[in-house]
């Protein structure tokens, strides 16, 4: 998927703002992510990844419906360029986008869930095909 | 940046086309290095030899905090050093402000803040002394200002203008509250003006629409030539953009 979405509609950018609480604990339940790892090494990455979900969450919501790509492909820039230096590599954010888009699906009724998961998958295309380095 | 040479530290007000780029390579070595004394030397130098402030928030400050960013976002910097280093540039800043050369007072009023969780303040205390060297009275607020504060000192001062700064895209939201905040409590054709600007609004130019707000500036230089009108008419400039 190359396009940039359309714009959700306002009721369905309300009810994604209105639930992200549940969105991010949904995700970090559903997430096999730090399961392997033990003590305060699980709590540090689980902590990290809230707080990643959490501004991923306020970006989507913020600008979901503002025309145009440039704002979230910042975001992409940000995330391939800095995280990676926080531990995160982009597949591992594209892996954690993927199940906050499961985690959407399973918590919004299915047609604001059908007008979101749409930005969440055009965010992984670019995260999976940008380059890793160097970029914004 | 420019690394600067002994002999690059010569500079003077009376030319237009002076260069600060070598100071601003001085500076961000200084910075990095931690040493406050000789940052606010070099500043206050420099503008005791007759250079705008708004030149050196501009091509030093603002070039530096661009550049300390970039250097953090690739790992080339800790956490630590970008922290001393805006805290110095903070403490430049201040130092410089009992050499403003203000205009005469044009008796218009400012109310500046970032809202929400927003913690990026120091491009809006630009702007904010950009419109005081320009004659305004300005109630910079900073970082992190409840919304709700913010419109009632706005409506309480009289207002002729709400500046609000994010740096953060996923503040774009909170943004939009304040606009809205501040359009329900105006009246028709009164009521203070809102300005918006911070670095999603550069990144995405029709983002100040979206939001709803009356202008836009892309700097603290735009800001203040975008709304300048207003102290001289009282003729709206809605939705005009710099
Ligand atoms: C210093 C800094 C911080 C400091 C801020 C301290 C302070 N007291 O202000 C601290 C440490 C708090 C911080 C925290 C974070 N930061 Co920071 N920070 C910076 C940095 C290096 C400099 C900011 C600055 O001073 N800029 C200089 C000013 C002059 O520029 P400016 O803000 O753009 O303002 C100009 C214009 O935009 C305009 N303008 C601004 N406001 C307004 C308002 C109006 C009304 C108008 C008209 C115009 C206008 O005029 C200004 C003057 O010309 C920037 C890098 C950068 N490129 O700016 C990163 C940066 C903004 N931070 C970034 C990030 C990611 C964060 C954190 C999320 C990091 C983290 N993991 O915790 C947090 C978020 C905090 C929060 N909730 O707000 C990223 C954002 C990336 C992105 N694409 O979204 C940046 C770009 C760094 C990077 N390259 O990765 N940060």
């Amino acid at each position: 998927m190359s396009g940039f979405p359309a714009p959700p509609s306002s009721a369905a950018v309300a009810e994604f703002r209105d639930r992200g609480e549940e969105i991010v604990s949904k995700t970090l339940e559903l997430s096999d992510f730090y399961r392997g790892l033990e003590g305060e090494d699980a709590g540090i990455v689980a902590s990290k990844m809230r707080k990643g979900l959490e501004m991923t969450h306020r970006v989507v919501a913020s600008v979901a419906q503002v025309p145009g790509p440039a704002l979230l492909q910042d975001q992409v820039s940000w995330a391939t360029t800095r995280l990676p230096h926080e531990g995160f590599t982009p597949a591992m954010v594209a892996a954690n986008l993927a199940t906050f888009n499961d985690a959407i699906g399973r918590t919004l009724t299915a047609e604001h869930a059908a007008e979101i998961e749409p930005i969440i998958e055009w965010l992984i295309d670019q995260i999976t095909t940008a380059p890793s380095e160097g970029m914004g | 940046m420019k690394k600067s040479g002994p002999d690059d530290r010569t500079f003077s007000g009376n030319s237009t086309t002076v260069s600060l780029a070598s100071v601003a390579g001085e500076y961000l070595e200084t910075i990095l290095a931690g040493d406050r004394r000789h940052a606010v030397d070099l500043v206050t130098e420099v503008a005791d030899s007759g250079i705008p402030i708004k030149q050196i928030y501009t091509d030093v400050f603002q070039q530096c905090q661009f550049e300390l960013g970039r250097l953090w976002e690739e790992n080339r910097i800790t956490v630590a050093k970008e922290h001393l280093a805006t805290a110095i540039t903070q403490l430049a800043m201040s130092q410089l402000y009992n050499r403003f050369d203000f205009a005469d007072r044009v008796g218009k009023k400012m109310v500046a803040a970032c809202v929400g969780g927003e913690l990026h303040e120091i491009g809006l205390r630009m702007v904010a002394d950009f419109f005081e060297l320009d004659g305004w009275n300005t109630h910079y607020l900073g970082a992190n200002t409840p919304i709700r504060e913010v419109v009632e000192m706005a409506f309480d001062i009289g207002a002729d203008i709400v500046a609000l700064s994010t740096s953060m895209t996923f503040n774009v939201e909170k943004v939009r509250d304040a606009v809205e905040a501040i359009r329900t409590y105006r009246q028709p054709g009164g009521g203070p003006k809102i300005l918006v600007g911070g670095r999603p609004f550069n990144v995405e130019p029709t983002l100040w629409q979206y939001v709803g707000a009356d202008y836009f500036a892309a700097s603290a230089t735009g800001a203040a030539e975008s709304v300048g009108k207003l102290s001289h008419h009282s003729a709206s400039v809605e939705g005009e953009r710099r």
